[in-house]
């Protein structure tokens, strides 16, 4: 029995061992053809288009086949995933889609392969590219990802509504709160404006807006300069919507999508969102289909209207192993065809220039002439290796302001400390 | 008869070696998944080790302790996780104390209703977070829905994020989740009790209240050790709910670590902050341990 007892084991333990080594690595290149993977977010119809895309590429390029790694929609979890990814050294996913405020801090620590040498290589023209957001993908010197596309934050309006007691589009934070009170009670919607208020990335970027709008700032070529009166009546001007009802409780745990939902069902007059939620709105069960408007943010007194730029861009793993290839297939997505045909299929905004004057794409998405002016002039949140940190401190603080734990003075005293407790270290 | 002793204590290895022998296989393994990388953390803690400035690491002494106990974040995240234990592993223990001695007892269904109780532990916890997140949603959640229909407030409260509410939500789910393990844990105690101690007490004319407190509880009281254990060390690192189902609020002491960690990538200040929690855990679970040993002894 013992004997017996003892094969078995050492038979299972063969076994065992073998199908570890039997895996091996997935290697990337069989017969000439090389597999890449992209990391990708889904949100929308982001996930279809690119799978369209992928098709023409293969097709076109019989040599790289492209493997899909589907992201979790936070942009919080998706950089989380990547410090995974990087720490361990991982040559798993090649093509990153990276938030723009994460070149900075990904290229100090090493992690994105420096690409001006295939920009040479493959002659790509960058011209073409807003230079504001190509300059924050550019880390000493080299470029780290090619801008993919890019957002900027709007304000969206029941048009519909507004035509119907005569009003035109308010331009001031203070008249965008009248309309929204009357709309409310003579309609009956339950919310007037909705934001994203909740702890996290979105609301910095909402906030700013606010901010910027009011004369403002948070920091400015590497000073803290968020204590200041503007700030303070910005902060005030956020949280009376609150108060007065205008904008729900709720908002402080809204995120874009909590937002987008209220809006496009009908729930709200007025909401802060990004250009992808235009798209959904006008979709054939879109309650809001054909009643909706978009324009630049409102201000406050002292300010001008802002709005905060979002956007994706596509960088590389330094510890890839199939770099160029990833490479050609960021070239293809990049240019001019395909930014064409992401944009008249997701309703995102294409990083080319001349792509805003191209009369097809503005038939699908026709602010983007009126509202050029506003995806040209996006403001860029401080472009600092730090700025996880730095906006995590602005967020919390702020929200904690919202919430009502804490007075504007405190939060923005409190938030100045930190950030240059942060800065000077 | 006496050479062949001599010969068999020779050739046979004495107890103790064999011992050593047959745990050092477990022990090696031991050492190297958790006595290393608690070394190597211990090191991080002591040195300037950020990801973005990968060039300046160094070694730093306990700079980066001295400048987590200063730090206000720090501290309210002691604070939440101090409260969120005893108030959570409390009423985890009475209501897992009061569903033992319900399952205790026979009566018809009990066999249905013992592995339904159980439910709320086998669902993964990311799953059920996602589900109370939704149940908790000021404009769509259930909760509020019922709350207004029976008119007890006027309009959703926004439970997850109002300072006033956000801790009793992730208590109350925590609760929810962790009772079925408490029970389980309370009843298999309580299957050990001899059914003759009853007898004799009601004998001697105890009632019920008595008879609870001086038997039950006493012969409990092992039991009852080791489920407080786990569940204290359990809660005091709570972390997935507090990710997933409210994004950091309250920020508990695992979070901040891991905000520290994978967020800021400063690995030097977040080694420190897990050396700390390992330190907190580290002292409950020996002080637990010995007043379990003095409990044994009498």
């Amino acid at each position: 029995m013992k004997k017996i007892t003892f094969i078995f084991f050492a038979v299972m333990f063969l076994l065992f061992a073998g199908t570890i080594f039997a895996g091996g690595s997935q290697d990337s290149a069989e017969n000439g053809v090389v597999t890449i993977s992209m990391a990708s977010g889904t949100v929308g119809h982001e996930l279809d288009v690119l799978k369209e895309q992928i098709a023409v590429f293969e097709s076109e390029n019989s040599d790289i086949k492209v493997n899909l790694v589907p992201l979790p929609e936070s942009a919080t979890e998706r950089h989380d995933l990547y410090v995974t990814w990087f720490v361990g050294q991982s040559s798993d996913v090649d093509i990153l889609m990276e938030d723009i405020i994460w070149p900075p801090e990904f290229g100090a620590a090493g992690w994105l392969k420096p690409l001006n040498e295939y920009i040479e290589k493959y002659n790509m023209d960058t011209t073409d590219f807003f230079q504001g957001i190509l300059d924050v993908n550019t880390v000493g010197g080299e470029v780290v990802s090619i801008p993919w596309f890019t957002d900027a934050g709007l304000m969206y309006y029941r048009k519909d509504l507004l035509e119907k007691y005569g009003y035109n589009p308010p331009v001031t934070y203070e008249n965008l709160k009248n309309i929204a009170q009357d709309i409310m009670e003579k309609e009956g919607i339950k919310n007037g404006f909705v934001w994203q208020g909740a702890s996290y990335e979105g609301l910095t970027c909402s906030a700013l807006e606010f901010i910027w709008g009011h004369g403002g700032d948070f920091i400015k070529d590497g000073r803290v300069v968020i204590n200041s009166p503007n700030t303070i009546a910005a902060l005030n001007t956020m949280k009376d919507f609150i108060d007065s009802n205008v904008s729900p409780k709720g908002v402080i745990s809204y995120q874009e999508e909590d937002a987008r939902h209220l809006f496009q069902n009908g729930d709200s007059v007025f909401m802060r969102n990004w250009p992808y939620a235009w798209k959904l709105a006008q979709e054939e069960d879109s309650p809001v289909k054909g009643k909706i408007g978009a324009m630049a943010n409102p201000t406050g007194p002292n300010g001008e209207s802002s709005a905060t730029l979002g956007g994706w861009n596509l960088g590389i793993s330094n510890y890839s192993e199939n770099s160029e290839a990833a490479f050609r297939f960021i070239m293809f997505l990049t240019g001019k065809e395909q930014q064409k045909y992401k944009s008249m299929n997701t309703g995102q905004n294409p990083t080319l220039k001349t792509l805003y004057s191209d009369p097809e794409i503005l038939k699908v998405n026709p602010f983007y002439e009126s509202l050029y002016d506003v995806f040209v002039g996006a403001k860029g949140r401080p472009g600092h290796v730090k700025y996880a940190e730095l906006s995590n401190v602005f967020y919390t603080n702020v929200n904690s302001f919202l919430v009502g734990n804490i007075n504007s003075e405190e939060c923005v005293e409190t938030i100045e400390t930190e950030c240059k407790t942060i800065l000077s270290n | 008869m006496k050479k062949k002793e001599k010969t068999k204590g020779q050739n046979r290895l004495s107890e103790g070696k064999l011992a050593i022998i047959l745990i050092s296989p477990a022990l090696i393994i031991i050492l190297a998944i958790a006595i290393f990388p608690l070394l190597q953390t211990v090191s991080y803690s002591m040195q300037y080790f950020d990801l973005r400035f990968p060039l300046k690491q160094e070694f730093i002494g306990f700079q980066n302790y001295g400048r987590m106990l200063h730090n206000r974040v720090f501290w309210d995240a002691t604070w939440n996780t101090v409260f969120f234990t005893v108030v959570s592993v409390s009423l985890e223990f009475a209501a897992g104390l009061l569903i033992a001695l319900l399952l205790h007892r026979k009566f018809i269904g009990r066999g249905i209703v013992r592995a339904s109780v159980l439910v709320p532990w086998a669902i993964p916890t990311v799953i059920s977070a996602r589900m109370w997140q939704w149940m908790y949603h000021d404009q769509f959640g259930i909760i509020n829905y019922v709350f207004i229909k029976f008119g007890i407030i006027k309009e959703g409260i926004v439970w997850l994020q109002n300072p006033e509410t956000s801790m009793i939500s992730i208590i109350i789910t925590d609760v929810w989740k962790t009772t079925p393990f408490m029970a389980l844990m309370l009843l298999a105690g309580l299957q050990l009790i001899n059914k003759n101690m009853y007898e004799s007490a009601n004998i001697d004319g105890a009632n019920s209240i008595q008879k609870f407190f001086h038997i039950t509880i006493p012969i409990l009281k092992p039991t009852i050790m080791v489920a407080l254990i786990f569940r204290t060390l359990d809660a005091f690192r709570i972390f997935d709910l507090v990710k997933v189902m409210s994004y950091g609020r309250p920020p508990t002491l695992a979070y901040i670590n891991y905000e520290n960690l994978i967020q800021f990538l400063k690995f030097g200040y977040g080694s420190a902050i897990s050396i700390f929690i390992f330190i907190f855990i580290f002292i409950f679970a020996f002080i637990y341990m010995k007043s379990l040993g003095k409990k044994f002894e009498r």
